[in-house]
């Protein structure tokens, strides 16, 4: 029987999975922007299965919200880097170290 | 139909900065090239300014909650909200011939300060996790979108994209704090919330720790206070000096608007687990950012240092958990809005030879022969940081160490006044290459159109609240 621990711990999971992703990824960008909707997802995961589980409504509402500014700030994220590209011709990582930091 | 009128009449302000925001949308399209830009201008001021007008008359029917307890309107969102207007407002006069001279898209510009203004109101009146979390991803977008709009300069493009990754990842922290605290109280307005935690308290403490600790370290992020502040001498050196002030000033006013409610209306039960949080992020940021400050050549780099202390005394003022220290805390968000503004305009005025933004310390020698007034300026804003009397910085340092030293730990009282003594090193260290040094190349000067009034004002305006604080520190007060 899956009960609202499994879904719990794998939402934690996932949250954990893509903050490391953001940390220590070197290689490329979009990899990145992925962590970042991931990241949300894990959350909406936690407030699906909390809202189910005590037959409150109200996370699952939250969850409506989140998606759509997901959706717009992985448009914004996403333009960020074509202007980027445009710029620098690579978007690796490494490469992003003009500022000292 | 009574409620309906209510809601109106407080929710006012920002009906009108969102229906001014797109009719400065629509002035770029419908109204010939040459009024465009000035156009915008008067529409954002006068968005602004009403608004500021359309808040004080709805701050008359008293502290109001609507949409079912979603929206509070009260006295903290209430000066927070006209803070904001107002910095919002002292931008777009400094804006406007520095985008002109900068080449950068003056419309997009106005109407991206308006609906990040919206947001910020939005997020100050949250009463619902809901309304917080829109208001903040309203608030932070535009300013994504406004970092980048030097758009063929890859030194703003990585820094809008730095600020893109931190502001996202910071919000996923904060959300996944919020979802903890959701799975143990079941509830998301402020009010259920915060009468659920001492209930669920026995049951799920370790659950309710984690879900503090995410929220606060979120808020840091934003903030950009130790051990969450890599990103922010990067963004402030990288962005264009109009950005700098925005995230400088607007973003923090939203922090420390989140920090007051989150902490200290939704959780003051858990005040217990928060004071030491706050305890370690003051002692390490007041630690790096003056100690770091010290070797920094670069002007925009030390003041992003300096912010990341400024801030950490006004984590001091929340620390304290009491009425004195919150409203220390919002004094020095004032002054140090105010200071900033005006560091940064001087910065903004400044161009050398080849047309780049003066941003060294050492581009800075010798300012004093040729432009006195401005280096004047200067050291009033550095004095006024430092905390020196009798400029405002130092009224504001004095209240947070009064309502410190009612609560104690004596030891933090001690070691903050000792790291002042570091950061007065550094700051008057500018003063002395701006007014004792040799110049080699004197600066190129440019006029900043309406802004050169308002950087005299605001410069004369941080000495006169110094000798005359009182107004201000009673309508802050909480």
């Amino acid at each position: 029987m899956i009960g609202l621990a499994h879904y719990l711990v794998l939402s934690s999971m996932l949250f954990v999975i893509s903050f490391i992703g953001i940390v220590i990824n070197r290689r490329h960008l979009i990899v990145m922007l992925m962590c970042v909707e991931m990241m949300l997802l894990a959350v909406n995961m936690h407030f699906v299965a909390v809202s189910q589980y005590f037959h409150d409504i109200s996370g699952q509402i939250f969850v409506f919200f989140i998606l759509a500014v997901a959706a717009a700030e992985s448009a914004i994220g996403l333009a960020i880097l074509v202007l980027l590209y445009r710029c620098r011709q690579t978007i690796d990582v490494e490469s992003i170290d003009q500022l000292k930091g | 139909m009574g409620t309906f009128l209510i809601a109106n009449k407080v929710l006012l302000p920002e009906m009108l900065v969102f229906l001014m925001s797109l009719l400065t949308l629509m002035a770029g399209v419908f109204l010939p090239t040459r009024m465009r830009e000035s156009s915008a201008l008067v529409f954002a001021q006068t968005a602004l300014w009403g608004a500021i007008a359309l808040a004080f008359w709805g701050m008359l029917a008293g502290t109001v909650t609507l949409f079912s307890g979603t929206v509070v309107v009260d006295h903290l969102a209430f000066t927070l909200k006209v803070l904001s207007y107002v910095t919002a407002s002292g931008v777009c006069f400094y804006a406007h011939a520095y985008l002109k001279a900068m080449k950068m898209p003056v419309l997009e510009f106005y109407v991206l300060t308006l609906l990040s203004v919206l947001g910020l109101s939005a997020l100050l009146s949250a009463n619902h996790f809901i309304t917080l979390f829109v208001g903040l991803e309203l608030m932070s977008m535009p300013l994504y979108a406004m970092i980048a709009l030097r758009r063929h300069r890859s030194d703003c493009l990585e820094a809008a994209l730095k600020y893109f990754v931190i502001g996202a990842m910071a919000t996923g922290i904060l959300l996944y704090g919020i979802a903890l605290l959701y799975g143990a109280t079941h509830t998301l307005g402020f009010p259920d919330v915060a009468n659920a935690i001492p209930v669920a308290m026995h049951g799920h403490h370790l659950l309710m720790s984690f879900a503090l600790v995410f929220i606060t370290i979120g808020i840091a992020f934003k903030l950009g206070i130790v051990p969450c502040h890599m990103w922010l001498p990067d963004v402030y050196e990288g962005a264009p000096t109009i950005m700098t002030m925005m995230v400088a000033t607007l973003a923090k006013i939203a922090a420390l608007g989140m920090l007051l409610r989150l902490l200290v209306s939704v959780m003051p039960a858990l005040f217990a687990e928060w004071q030491p949080l706050l305890m370690v992020l003051v002692v390490l940021s007041l630690f790096v950012g003056n100690v770091t400050a010290v070797k920094q050549a670069n002007l925009k780099r030390l003041l992003a240092y300096s912010s990341i202390a400024q801030l950490s005394y006004l984590l001091l003022g929340v620390f304290t958990g009491t009425t004195a220290g919150y409203s220390a805390a919002m004094f020095y968000l004032a002054t140090y809005v105010l200071t900033t503004l005006a560091a940064f305009a001087l910065i903004m005025c400044f161009r050398r030879e080849d047309g780049e933004e003066a941003v060294d310390i050492a581009d800075y020698a010798g300012l004093f022969q040729h432009h006195p007034w401005h280096a004047v300026m200067f050291a009033i804003v550095m004095f006024s940081l430092a905390g020196m009397p009798p400029f405002v910085g130092f009224i504001a340092k004095l209240q947070i160490f009064q309502a410190l030293l009612q609560t104690g730990p004596f030891w933090l009282v001690i070691y903050a006044l000792l790291l002042t003594v570091v950061a007065a090193y550094y700051y008057i260290a500018v003063v002395k290459v701006m007014f004792f040094d040799e110049s080699q190349t004197p600066l190129r000067k440019v006029s900043l159109g309406l802004g050169n009034g308002l950087l005299t004002l605001n410069a004369l305006g941080v000495v006169m609240l110094g000798v005359q604080p009182s107004g201000l520190l009673t309508w802050l007060s909480l």
